[in-house]
Order: structure tokens, then C-alpha cells, then sequence
């Protein structure tokens, strides 16, 4: 209740003298004393949670109502049309049994998307991405992989950002184990691949390879720590920028694409692998 | 579809910020209020239920408003019973904490809304519970009326004696104003 304070003497004087009109409007202002929301809903949930008054069938389809139109659009637009033969019909009990489990399914799914390393539900969400990359052709696998690499950046940078200091370890071996994937997958390309494709594919991957390689710098400058080294060796930046510059060397080039070349040679004889890679991405991708 | 939940639900919704306001003016607390409150609709909310149970032998409750301000009262009551309070704490009775004895003062710091609440708290119940009624939760006469099985003469004639004596009752407390 908000009290009015620091009322005027003289005014309220005046108010003594007040007519019925006047008095019954002072009277209504009494209408600021009212409860607090919160207490309102809290006494409401209290008072009519103890005994639901609504058959098992009536509150399950209000609970999927409710969870669904907060956490899964599409589910809702599925469920909903069949919310009236939920209401009767022999089919009924076997229509909210897969309902429910639709609902559990979706939400467990939903929740699983934002979790961490460390989390309960994290093995879902690797399974997930796992049956995901099922689909992927081997042409779109290193890209697809990349990606992979950069989510585990992403969450290890809320990680550090919340720090949630327990999920660090969990969260490093994430981002090691998917860069070991790219890896191996990049040198079974490289190995394996015709020329040609080989040089296709790379290509493609080399500039979003450059941009993880910087946001993986960026996430552990904020932690402090070096990034973890890939196993066999520097592949990713090296191994891609030794390519790039051999396939420029063997192509017809403009006087630009001449220059670039030069300037990634040298920055990978001194060993810049990161340097030379941008020279060679900007000669290849220069016309 | 007669569905208890969903009316007493309805009731809930449309009663809990008029019978809070109604307990509070009695008790001047809000703590007790709430508590007061929640009991008045749980135990509103059980007799609804019985009432609307066919194989139980009560009577339908013809009125649950009327029904609920019963409930509120008598908890009042309770409350003041176990407490051993005056229902009244006036600016007059309590203890003087305050050293300052400036009339003026004390006026400018008092706002017209405690003056007013403090003076109809003062009244008689009956000229409390209809001023409330119909000023502040505006209910109607005939509701009124039906609710303290009175006629609608009564109440009319009750309501304006109501007025009066809060009228005196705020000129009494501020003799030198008037």
C-alpha cells in the first residue's frame, strides 16, 4: 500500500468542509490498498493446486498447451488440431500418451540445444550433431566440422563468461577432440582426394578455417591460456597454407596474385603459418 | 459444463483485491491481511466444493461473495480474539513514539488517505462493511442488502447514516479545523 505523505495543512483544511461528493472521493481513494501480484497468483496456484478439479486427460492437454506454446511453436501447430479428439473418442488414451512423450521428447531435445559441456544433457546434444552430420556429404564434412569446431569455441566463451569454472576442462577436451576431427578429415582429404577436388575443397574451407583460427585466439586470450595443440602436429593453418601455395605456384597468376604468393612464401619460411595462410586464401580467391 | 474450479477460479479473480482491502482496513497489516485472506478463499473454496458435490448433504451456496465477506469478518474477529487487540489503533491511542507535539506538524506528516482510512476503521462495523461495500468494491444495494439480509431501505438509509458518521468522525478527530 502506497501512502500518501506530506499533505498539505492548509488543503486538507479545506477538505473538512467537504461535501458528500468530496467525502466519497477521499473514501475511494482507499482503493490503493490491494494486494501484491505476486501474492495474488502465488495464494491462486496454493488454494486450487491442492485438489485439480480437471480430469488427467483436461490437465494434460493444459500442461502441452502451455509447454508447448512456450518452447516449441512447431509442436504446438502440430498437437493443436488434435486437441478435440483428446477431448473423446477410443483413440484418446493412446493420443495423450504420444502427445506426452512428443512433448517430452521435444523439450528434452530444446533444452539439450543450450547446454554445456559438463551438463546432463550434453551427450544429447553430441548425439544430435552426430545424426546430423549423418546427412552431410563428404564434400560438405570439413565445412560441416568447422562449425562443429566453432560451437565448442562459442560455448567455451559463455563458459568463461559465466565463469563456470567447472565446465572449463570439459569444455577444452570438447574443442580438442572436434579440432582432431577436422584434422584427420582435412589430411584424409589432402591424402586421399584427386588433386583437383582436394584443391576444391580446401579452397572453400580456408577462409572460415582462418576465421576460427582467430575467434579460437580471441576465447583463450579471455581465459588465459594457450590453445590446445592438435594432435600430429600444426595441420590445420600449415598444412592448408603449404597447399594453397603450392596449387597458386602451378597456376597462371595476375601480377597481384604474383605479390601475394611472394608475401605468403615468406611468411611461411619465418614460420607464420597464420600470415602466409591469409596471403595465400587472398591470392587464390583474388582474380 | 457446471465446473467448481473454473467459477470459484472466476470468484477468486474478481473478489481477492476486495476482501484483501476489506481485512486490511481492519487489521492495518499487511502480513495478517495476506494470511487472512488466503484463509478466507481456502475455506470459501472448500465449502464451494462440498456445496457443489452432489453426493454431499450442504446447501448450495446461493451467494459466494456475500459468502466470502462472511468468512473475512469472522476471521477478523478471530484474529482480534487470539491477539487481544483493540480493533482500532489510532493515532490518539498509540504510544508516542514521535516527540514532536507541533499540531501542524503532525498534520502535514498525517496524509488525508491515513486520516480517512483511521476514521472509518473508527466507525461502527456495520458502517465500516457498507461504506466498503459500496464505495470501495461497488456493490450495489440490492447486493448489499441481500448480502446483510436487509431490505433496500435499510441499506440506503443505513449507507447515508454510514456518511455521516464519517463525516463527524473526521471532524472529531481535527476539532479545531471545523
Amino acid at each position: 500500500m502506497n501512502l500518501a505523505f506530506g499533505e498539505n495543512y492548509e488543503c486538507f483544511a479545506y477538505s473538512m468542509k467537504m461535501t458528500e461528493t468530496e467525502l466519497i472521493k477521499k473514501i475511494q481513494e482507499l482503493r490503493k490498498i490491494s494486494p501484491r501480484k505476486d501474492w495474488v497468483s502465488l495464494t491462486k496456484s496454493q488454494i486450487f493446486g491442492k485438489e485439480p478439479e480437471m480430469d488427467f486427460s483436461q490437465n494434460l492437454l493444459f500442461l502441452a498447451n502451455k509447454l508447448y506454446l512456450k518452447v516449441s511453436p512447431i509442436a504446438a501447430g502440430i498437437i493443436h488440431p488434435f486437441r478435440f479428439f483428446l477431448g473423446e473418442g477410443r483413440y484418446k488414451p493412446v493420443l495423450i500418451v504420444l502427445a506426452f512423450l512428443f512433448i517430452l521428447t521435444s523439450t528434452t531435445f530444446v533444452v539439450a540445444q543450450n547446454s554445456l559441456p559438463g551438463d546432463f544433457l550434453y551427450s544429447l546434444k553430441k548425439i544430435t550433431e552426430r545424426g546430423q552430420s549423418i546427412f552431410v556429404s563428404e564434400r560438405q564434412k570439413p565445412s560441416v566440422q568447422l562449425e562443429l569446431v566453432n560451437k565448442r569455441l562459442e560455448e567455451l566463451a559463455k563458459i568463461t563468461e559465466n565463469n563456470q569454472t567447472k565446465k572449463l576442462a570439459p569444455a577444452l577436451s570438447e574443442i580438442k577432440t572436434t579440432k582432431d576431427t577436422v584434422n584427420k578429415e582435412l589430411s584424409r582429404i589432402i591424402e586421399n582426394k584427386p588433386r583437383k577436388e582436394a584443391i576444391k575443397i580446401v579452397k572453400e574451407i580456408a577462409p572460415r578455417l582462418k576465421e576460427i583460427e582467430e575467434r579460437e585466439k580471441e576465447v583463450f586470450a579471455i581465459l588465459g591460456v594457450e590453445p590446445p595443440e592438435d594432435e600430429g602436429g600444426e595441420i590445420s593453418e600449415k598444412t592448408i597454407a603449404e597447399f594453397l601455395i603450392n596449387d597458386l605456384k602451378n597456376s597462371s597468376l595476375t601480377p597481384v596474385q604474383e605479390n601475394l604468393l611472394t608475401e605468403a612464401e615468406e611468411d611461411y619460411q619465418a614460420g607464420d603459418y597464420s600470415g602466409a595462410l591469409e596471403k595465400a586464401i587472398e591470392a587464390s580467391w583474388t582474380k | 459444463m457446471n465446473n467448481p474450479r473454473k467459477i470459484f477460479s472466476e470468484i477468486y479473480d474478481q473478489y481477492v483485491e476486495k476482501i484483501y482491502r476489506f481485512i486490511f482496513l481492519k487489521v492495518n497489516s499487511r502480513e495478517i491481511a495476506e494470511d487472512l485472506t488466503s484463509e478466507t478463499f481456502l475455506r470459501g473454496w472448500e465449502a464451494f466444493k462440498m456445496s457443489h458435490n452432489p453426493t454431499s448433504h450442504k446447501e448450495k451456496i446461493e451467494n459466494p461473495p456475500a459468502f466470502l465477506y462472511q468468512i473475512a469478518r469472522n476471521l477478523v474477529i478471530d484474529h482480534y480474539r487470539e491477539k487481544g487487540k483493540a480493533q482500532v489503533v489510532s493515532v490518539e491511542s498509540s504510544p508516542i513514539i514521535d516527540p514532536r507535539t507541533d499540531l501542524k506538524e503532525k498534520t502535514i506528516l498525517n496524509s488525508e488517505f491515513e486520516t480517512v482510512r483511521l476514521a472509518l476503521v473508527d466507525l461502527r462495523e456495520e458502517y465500516q462493511n457498507v461504506i466498503v461495500l459500496h464505495y470501495l468494491d461497488d456493490l450495489s444495494i440490492p447486493e448489499i442488502a441481500k448480502m446483510f439480509d436487509k431490505s433496500e431501505g435499510t441499506t440506503r438509509v443505513l449507507l447515508h447514516r454510514a456518511l455521516k458518521a464519517l463525516k463527524n468522525k473526521l471532524a472529531q478527530k481535527h476539532p479545531k479545523l471545523t
